[in-house]
């Protein structure tokens, strides 16, 4: 059974995906962050973080700037409104969804 | 998922007080209180390499480790504005009062005008940022209470003179300054310089 077909349609499947909720999560709290402080916070490995916040982005979920300071790049990420309202539904859908369980 | 790293409080203390700078900075500013006092303001011209500095190391050692990130929620101009203003007014009653009375023989009870504005001072930077900041865990805000009350209650047996308001302005800075390092070295020892994006 493939894991998408368990978590119900409410549920946001991009937010759900553990890196790229850590990436959002992050970012939730942050005006913008770049790529050196997303890997030192998330703790992910480059190319996670890479592919993640490609598809953030992809979902218009963040924003990415890319910049040169000292020609050295620099990619900055942010939250979108869209990411944001997305989280909000996101944290609702799953509070509703484990409301049921008897712990 | 470590749930705490998202907290707003927990990112936001972690920015401000993860490296320690400010504690070393802070500890140092109120290293020059006393001498600056005494002996002249211009000693307070320090503050500009100080600040320099801070930019410096900020940017060749903090920031390769931990890269960048600035806060949703900053301070609000409103905030700013009077924190600047109440700022200013605490400078000038701390350092101009304290040259004042040091210039004149008989300052009776102005030096203890003095003292309690300093005190008041002291108290309120340390509630506004143990409520702000405090995460509940690193041991700063604790330790920083116990200090600041140890020397207020020092002031209450203790004949409050020039020599001994500058000896608890110089104690609460190294206190700052020593937790800071401390704080600085296991921040560079834990997090290793990154690679630069390609």
């Amino acid at each position: 059974m493939k894991n998408e077909s368990v978590i119900p349609e409410e549920i946001d499947k991009i937010i759900h995906e553990p890196a790229r909720l850590k990436i959002i999560l992050c970012l939730s709290v942050l005006r913008d962050a770049d790529f050196n402080y997303l890997l030192y916070k998330t703790k992910l490995s480059r190319g996670n973080l890479s592919i993640q916040l490609q598809k953030l982005e992809a979902a218009d979920y963040i924003e990415i700037e890319k910049q040169f300071i000292n020609r050295v790049p620099r990619t900055l990420a942010s939250l979108t409104d869209k990411g944001r309202k997305a989280l909000r539904q996101y944290k609702d859908a799953i509070t509703e969804l484990l409301s049921g369980i008897d712990s | 998922m470590d749930n705490e790293l998202y907290q707003e409080k927990e990112v936001l203390w972690d920015l401000h007080f993860g490296d320690g700078l400010l504690w070393i900075y802070k500890g140092l500013i109120f290293l020059l209180i006393a001498p600056a006092v005494r002996y002249s303001l211009a000693l307070y011209l320090l503050i500009i390499p100080l600040y320099l500095s801070y930019k410096f190391i900020k940017k060749k050692w903090v920031l390769p480790r931990r890269g960048m990130a600035r806060p949703r929620l900053i301070t609000r101009p409103r905030n700013l504005f009077f924190g600047s203003i109440w700022g200013m007014i605490a400078a000038i009653l701390m350092v101009g009062g304290g040259m004042y009375l040091t210039s004149i023989d008989d300052a009776g009870i102005w030096w203890l005008v003095w003292i309690l504005a300093c005190i008041t001072l002291l108290v309120a930077s340390w509630l506004v940022t143990a409520l702000n900041y405090w995460d509940g865990k690193h041991p700063y805000h604790v330790l920083e209470r116990i200090v600041v009350l140890i020397l207020l209650s020092c002031l209450l047996w203790i004949e409050p003179d020039y020599n001994i308001v500058s000896l608890g302005l110089g104690a609460y800075g190294l206190f700052n300054l020593i937790i800071g390092l401390v704080q600085f070295i296991g921040f560079i020892r834990k997090n290793p310089v990154m690679l630069n994006e390609e």
